[in-house]
């Protein structure tokens, strides 16, 4: 199909403007048809961290159709018609379609969250010459967030011209510029995308916070908690509604933060008073340990099952559903634990103990300490001793010391990002980069390690028992095993190219010029 | 771009009021229309309430290009665009004559819009003159209006005669039957024979009623001011089967 151009343009109402004023106003200088208003109620999809709306894209449902629209044109690029109601919150709910194929990508692993239900109510307005011709279409369109009370309805009004009738176009817009009509550049569905709804607007698992050199190493360190506690706060609500896997892995995250922080930036509370909260995030932790570990398998079937010949991957489904029955209840115990007292009590004292005021250079001899200092002192240390661990390692030493490398490398990184604000953009940005890959490879390497484990472990605590199905479970668990121990020698061989490009000359001197002393970001 | 003529060699057939519904159809179904126009009495151009630039004329349409799509009005309907025509259109003939490719210059003109409409019809002039052997050369399909009478009846064979003797492809013509009253015997007799004897006849017949005969009074496309009418229905079915032979 042949594809028109929308020659579109829209303006704004000024706010002492409504529609029935511009309708009373147009009705005075024009001779128009006014077709009264349609009601469409559209309901705004997107993930909790908004990843359509970063990509300027918005999934609307009308009735029963999605739509997946581009946010500054607003025509529709792909289209799902839901006749059978189905619920849908993944892309994989969705049956092959483009739509599907569409927001794959983008969306991942995280489901479709419902964020705003908005009421648009168009008006069209037919411009007429004297021959009765419609010679502009203006469109008047109001958009009001149903789930919110105190929204005033948004106003846009839409100018189409008539092909051949440019003249009359061109004469309307300078009109509704006399009367205080504002050019603006889009459709409401921009600003529809952006309601925020009952979900946090700008929802990033990164470290935001702007630290200033000079800061005392406290306060300092109170924002980046701070800022991990929202993180936490923000997520909880997912984990308990179980909505998708990744709520808790970004909940998770902010706690490792967290207690790396606590044990990484020393000296800037009382040993009693870090001890304490470090004993109240392991606990947390390990409240939600099994959960992760339960997620990641899950999300790895396919996975697994592509690893291993094709008459075998039946055997792995009793291990399979066995996880997901095990899920099932370990979902409640947590979203049970997120609920109760001992939770919401570590919460509250941790959040009272950051907004009070404490400086006591006695017990903490580093909190009044410029944070520039501490960052350098920690990160410079932090890297040494990864340069230090990561050349002793060759195709003879242990795992364990692997392991090792891993935990001290990733402690560098938290640092890094903690304290990145406190350096120069471009460069944290190239060490982060380098030290991702070396990262990486460590990664795999110890998640190759335990899930072979873990398949050994379910098969000894597993009564398999010998008929043929069970036969098949043994041998597709074996195979899976050995695929993976073949995974793990791959990336350990790659380990000794991903370290050296990590501490090359260049990430090196880098390092050595940002953290070790003497240094002073420019400003 | 599928280029669709209505033509009959008779005037007073139904030729504008089928062009103007049958393309108010195809932009219904989220195609892009053009209507060409190119009968100097512009009753299509008249139905949609436009009226030509000052500046076109005769001339400019056969030079084509950008001549035309300045001279190209959008109608009322969303996907629909109209070529209004113009009384110097009654010169078309002498100004085609004068060129060298002269039979086949509205298929030139016509391929400079291939990527701009899913469909193109042309409303003819009746009579059968230069203009419209360029209009056989150009369509993909010629849609021949009949009222069911003998002289109707002749007058469509005599096209085809004239298609065999100028070599021009007579399968492109299709037939249907327009202003029809099926309580006329003579009407009725005619259509058998026809159909008994004929080819590529469409089953759709519009009927003969006052809604179509009033199209002029509103100007506006029948599915519009009558959409529940069985006119308006039979214009549905008959664009149902066109689409399904193109």
């Amino acid at each position: 199909m042949t594809a028109h151009s929308d020659n579109s343009e829209y303006y704004s109402l000024p706010d002492t403007m409504d529609r029935a004023d511009l309708l009373r106003k147009l009705a005075t200088d024009y001779n128009f048809v006014l077709n009264p208003p349609q009601k469409k109620k559209e309901e705004f999809f997107d993930t909790f961290d908004r990843r359509l709306h970063s990509a300027n894209l918005a999934l609307v449902k009308e009735g029963n159709s999605y739509y997946l629209k581009d946010l500054t044109q607003g025509h529709p690029l792909a289209t799902f018609e839901d006749t059978d109601n189905i619920s849908l919150k993944f892309w994989w709910d969705f049956p092959k379609c483009d739509l599907r194929k569409k927001i794959k990508p983008l969306t991942d692993i995280r489901a479709l969250l419902s964020l705003a239900n908005i009421q648009r109510s168009i008006a069209t307005l037919r411009l007429l010459n004297e021959d009765k011709k419609t010679v502009l279409f203006v469109y008047i369109k109001d958009l009001k967030m149903l789930d919110s009370s105190h929204s005033k309805p948004a106003v846009v009004v839409q100018i189409k011209t008539v092909r051949g009738y440019e003249d009359q176009a061109t004469s309307f817009k300078k009109y509704l510029g006399t009367i205080g009509l504002i050019n603006s550049d889009g459709d409401l569905i921009s600003a529809a995308g952006s309601f925020s709804g009952k979900y946090p607007l700008n929802y990033s698992s990164k470290i935001n916070v702007h630290l200033m050199p000079e800061m005392k190493a406290q306060d300092a360190a109170k924002l980046i908690f701070h800022n991990l506690l929202e993180t936490m706060q923000v997520n909880e609500f997912g984990i308990i509604e179980d909505i998708d896997t990744e709520f808790l892995h970004d909940f998770r995250v902010a706690v490792r933060r967290t207690r790396s922080a606590l044990s990484q930036i020393k000296a800037i509370f009382s040993p009693e008073d870090t001890d304490k909260f470090k004993e109240e995030f392991s606990i947390i932790g390990k409240a939600t340990n099994e959960l992760r570990d339960l997620d990641v398998y899950l999300l790895s079937e396919d996975l697994y099952k592509k690893m291993i010949p094709a008459d075998l991957r039946v055997g792995l489904d009793p291990i399979f559903r066995s996880l997901s029955k095990q899920r099932e209840k370990t979902k409640k115990d947590c979203a049970d634990f997120l609920k109760s007292q001992t939770y919401k009590e570590i919460i509250k004292s941790w959040d009272d103990f950051l907004r009070k005021k404490v400086s006591n250079p006695g017990l903490a001899p580093n909190c009044d300490r410029a944070i520039i200092e501490l960052a350098k002192e920690h990160i410079w240390k932090k890297y040494s001793k990864v340069i230090k661990l990561g050349r002793k390692i060759d195709s003879n030493t242990p795992d364990e010391e692997v392991h090792n490398l891993r935990i001290e490398g990733k402690k560098l990184r938290y640092l890094l990002e903690f304290f990145s604000s406190l350096f120069p953009e471009d460069n944290m940005k190239v060490i982060i980069k380098h030290l991702k890959i070396l990262q990486d490879n460590l990664g795999d390497f110890n998640d190759l390690c335990i899930q072979q484990e873990s398949l050994k472990k379910f098969l000894s605590q597993t009564d398999i028992g010998y008929d043929q199905s069970k036969q098949k479970t043994l041998a597709a668990a074996g195979g899976l095993i050995s695929v993976l121990y073949q995974q793990q020698m791959g990336v350990r061989k790659k380990f000794k190219e991903n370290f050296n490009e990590f501490s090359d000359k260049e990430t090196t001197s880098l390092f050595k010029s940002l953290f070790s002393k003497g240094y002073i970001k420019s400003i | 771009m599928k280029k669709i003529a209505i033509y009959s060699m008779k005037g007073g057939v139904g030729k504008t009021a089928a062009s103007v519904n049958l393309s108010y159809l195809a932009a219904q179904d989220g195609f892009n229309a053009l209507l060409c126009d190119l009968d100097p009495q512009g009753a299509s151009t008249y139905y949609f309430r436009i009226r030509a630039s000052k500046n076109f004329n005769t001339n400019k349409f056969i030079k084509g290009g950008k001549h035309i799509d300045k001279n190209i009005k959008g109608t009322d309907f969303p996907n629909l665009d109209l070529l209004p025509s113009k009384l110097s259109y009654r010169n078309l003939d002498l100004a085609l004559d004068a060129l060298k490719n002269s039979k086949k210059r509205l298929k030139q003109i016509f391929k400079e819009l291939e990527d701009d409409y899913d469909y193109l019809f042309m409303d003819c002039p009746p009579g059968i003159s230069l203009i419209s052997e360029n209009v056989f050369n150009a369509a993909d399909i010629i849609i021949v209006p009949l009222i069911p009478t003998t002289l109707s009846e002749l007058t469509y064979e005599k096209l085809i005669k004239f298609f065999k003797k100028n070599d021009i492809d007579s399968k492109k013509i299709y037939t249907f039957f327009s202003m029809v009253e099926t309580r006329k015997t003579l009407h009725q007799e005619t259509m058998n024979k026809i159909v008994e004897e004929g080819k590529n006849i469409f089953e759709s017949k519009i009927p003969y009623r006052s809604d179509v005969e009033k199209m002029g009074i509103h100007r506006e496309p029948l599915p519009v001011t009558s959409p529940h009418s069985d006119s308006t229905q039979a214009y549905k079915d008959l664009w149902k089967e066109i689409k399904s032979v193109l």
